[in-house]
């Protein structure tokens, strides 16, 4: 089909984002400034990153504002600043066993090595609403802190590091090991921002692709596995949240450099896989993605292990149906776009309407007519 | 370097007031700006469960680059840090030069600012370490 442009309108386009703006101004309450939304808001801004493939705190709490609070709109925002940079070059691939925990949790096996640290987490708390916080204030916070660093000499500290749950299975030679693309050098990873997808998918494009995905469309997709249009029955091996470091070859001593460390959620579902010899063996599932988002690193992990179901029936087993549909900016934009002029693609549809219903009136197949 | 925390992992966790303070630390006269900080993107690949490795997604950087006695510095730091990225690219040069004296004064103002960031590193870890739990199986019947 073809499109047919529209133009003038300039000054009421330009009215009508002086009018967004007024929309986030006009209340009278206090500038919300980027550093309040990164501190305060530090969800929101771990999901913009995620979703926005771009680690940047700063900008993305920038984002956030400007955006007022639509995430959607904040990703494409950092989508398109990155647009705007050249990328200077790559880390020395990283494997998550540096993490430095700050929760990790199992819900398969009970002890776990290193234990089961729930960190900050609202998992086990009711969601009702803290009215409290209507009265949240520099006093309340001091008090509230001091409280919870008392009695802190006592603690004993966290494990320097801590093996992957899913290695108790590896042992006893429960889990199946998939072969991968490890052999391959650093050119070999697929790029999904540099080469177009094309299916099937590698592993480094399928995953890749679930990182930089919409939290709620990863979890559409994952929920109906879960709900029964799939059957992988997950269990989470094991759920981390923590940071890592992000290295580089130092380009004149090419020793290890340390750029810095970011925020990760890691999850490794486990679920239950008879093989073509009839031997039941365990299969993983594996999420991975910027900040703090458990949602996204579950439904991912659930995805992988369900796009490598055999005899693929359901949606969310489809690879291309999956990876096709939950990149957040590519599915608002197509959203977007039906709200722009479709004036003459439109009519034209209107005019054949008309002419069919005149053509079916005049051989007296019309039911109802068109009225003149 | 120490309690395995490199020189970068220090900077990169310095507070404003800390990067400046090091900067004012420099002579400024004998550093040359070979590269003026810029924002760019570094890829970050990962490795998944199986070692396959991927990419997770970009991170803002800022790169510079100085020269001092004839020694290169190079720093990549997070984020848009102009001033930060000079501060470790400065390090960079000055510890890979002859200047001993330059050097014993740029490790103690490192050292110090570790020993704080260890402190408050071990203080949030403790907090981490409150919420160990140990959960008990209920028996049926």
């Amino acid at each position: 089909m073809g499109y047919v442009a529209v133009k003038g309108g300039t000054e009421a386009i330009e009215n009508a984002a002086k009018l967004l703006y007024y929309e986030r101004i006009k209340g009278g309450t206090r500038p919300l400034k980027a550093d309040q939304i990164r501190e305060q808001l530090y969800l929101a801004v771990d999901r913009v990153m995620g979703e926005g493939s771009l680690y940047a705190p700063d900008l993305a709490a920038l984002a956030i504002k400007q955006s007022a609070g639509d995430t959607f709109e904040a990703s494409f925002m950092l989508r398109a600043y990155r647009a705007t940079k050249p990328r200077v070059g790559y880390s020395i691939p990283q494997a998550t066993t540096e993490i430095k925990v700050v929760r990790r949790i199992s819900a398969a096996f009970k002890d776990i090595p290193g234990g089961q640290i729930l960190g900050p987490t609202s998992d086990y708390t009711l969601r009702l609403l803290d009215f409290e916080l209507l009265n949240d204030n520099q006093k309340t916070r001091k008090s509230y802190i001091n409280n919870l660093f008392k009695g802190l000499r006592d603690v004993g500290p966290l494990p320097e590091s801590f093996p992957r749950v899913i290695e108790i299975m590896r042992k006893e030679g429960l889990l199946t090991e998939r072969a991968g693309n490890s052999g391959l050098d650093i050119s070999g990873i697929y790029d999904v921002t540099r080469q177009s997808l094309t299916f099937p998918a590698g592993r480094s494009a399928t995953l890749q692709s679930m990182a930089r995905g919409e939290t709620g469309g990863l979890l559409l997709l994952a929920y109906s596995n879960m709900r029964g249009y799939g059957d992988i029955h997950p269990t989470v091996g094991e759920l981390r949240v923590g940071y890592v470091p992000v290295r580089i070859k130092h380009p004149y001593t090419s020793e290890l450099y340390t750029v810095g460390e970011v925020k990760i959620t890691e999850a490794e579902v486990i679920a239950k896989f008879t093989a073509n010899d009839g031997s039941p063996k365990f299969t993983l599932g594996y999420g991975l993605c910027f900040g703090h988002n458990e949602t996204k690193a579950i439904s991912m992990a659930i995805l992988d292990r369900a796009m490598q179901t055999e005899g693929k029936r359901m949606p969310s087993e489809d690879q291309e149906f999956v990876l096709s549909h939950i990149d957040g900016i590519d599915a608002l934009g197509f959203c977007a776009h039906w709200k722009l002029p479709h004036y003459v693609t439109f009519q034209s549809d209107l005019d054949r309407l008309r002419k069919t219903r005149e053509s079916d009136n005049l051989c007296g197949r019309g039911k109802a007519g068109i009225e003149k | 370097m120490a309690d395995g925390m490199d020189n970068q992992s220090i900077i990169a966790k310095m507070d404003d007031r800390s990067i400046e303070r090091l900067i004012c630390l420099m002579p400024a006269n004998e550093i040359d700006i070979v590269k003026t900080p810029e924002t760019g993107l570094l890829m970050m690949a990962v490795k998944d469960s199986f070692d396959v490795e991927f990419y997770l997604g970009e991170i803002l950087v800022t790169e510079a680059e100085v020269r001092y006695n004839g020694k290169k510095g190079y720093s990549m730091v997070m984020g848009d840090e102009p001033e930060r990225a000079i501060a470790a690219a400065v390090v960079d040069a000055v510890l890979g030069s002859d200047n001993k004296k330059l050097k014993m004064t740029v490790n103690r103002v490192l050292a110090s600012c570790m020993k704080r960031v260890n402190k408050n590193e071990k203080q949030q870890g403790k907090l981490t370490a409150r919420t160990k739990v140990s959960f008990e199986t209920m028996r049926k019947g």
